[in-house]
């Protein structure tokens, strides 16, 4: 595999590193929505 | 964006590669696949320092998203530029790094916007931060013509600066469209994480 090759593969896999970041910040974000919704509502009873 | 339009994007951007995969994927272009990952990161900078101007001019905080959000997904493709045109230089002189003009700017405005985002971090008051990080915005957006005559004007040793052919727009503009997707995903998440602190607040 030569270093141009290389370079391809190490480029997309640089950009789906940052695809798969962001859809685990999402799977963190609708928990802590959830959590502080619940936190809200036990709040108003 | 609505989210049928994302998708849309999506499958146009996919179908863009798909049919000129051969092109892409040719010995020529493999070495160049750097250019359009710099354009996108470049046309990143420009929406980030446009959302930038924006917050400080309406201090409506949808621009503040905005700007994160280019930022964030400029500075992965200038990421995966830097390590597409490392791997140039391996394949060209045989060391994967040079302090040469191009990657030498490159990496200090990678260094710029990486600096806008620990900002971020260390500002808790949400008008201060967002504030402060428009205004580094803008000043890291100076450093971007210095990015593109370095690598077009001083013509570095081993980098052959490649012009605009319609492999490389085609290639600019299916990355661009995958970029907008992945703003308009961490623009989503940014305003989500503002509900979520205005909860907390409501809730002490």
């Amino acid at each position: 595999m030569s270093a141009l090759t290389i370079g391809l593969i190490a480029g997309w896999a640089i950009l789906v590193a940052y695809v798969l970041t962001l859809a685990n910040r999402e799977k963190h974000l609708r928990r802590e929505i959830d959590r502080v919704r619940a936190m809200v509502e036990s709040d108003r009873r | 964006m609505g989210n049928k339009l994302l998708i849309v994007l999506g499958v146009v951007a996919i179908a863009l590669l798909a049919l000129n995969h051969d092109s892409f994927t040719s010995a020529r272009e493999e070495g160049f696949f750097y250019i359009p990952l710099a354009g996108t990161a470049a046309i990143a900078a420009v929406a980030s320092l446009a959302a930038s101007i924006a917050f400080l001019r309406t201090r409506n905080f949808r621009f503040d998203a905005a700007a994160v959000a280019a930022t964030e997904v400029g500075l992965a493709f200038l990421a995966a530029a830097i390590v597409n045109g490392c791997c140039l230089t391996g394949y060209a002189s045989g060391r994967f790094w040079s302090w040469d003009s191009g990657l030498t700017a490159a990496l200090v405005c990678w260094l710029l916007y990486a600096a806008y985002l620990m900002l971020r971090q260390a500002v808790e008051e949400p008008t201060q931060r967002a504030t402060f990080a428009a205004a580094w915005s803008i000043f890291a957006f100076l450093d971007m013509p210095l990015v593109v005559v370095a690598m077009n004007w001083w013509k570095p040793g081993v980098h052959i600066p490649g012009d605009w052919t319609g492999a490389r727009v085609c290639h600019l503009v299916a990355l661009t469209m995958i970029a907008l997707l992945m703003a308009t995903v961490r623009m989503r998440q940014e305003e989500a994480r503002r509900e979520i602190d205005s909860l907390r607040r409501s809730a002490q």
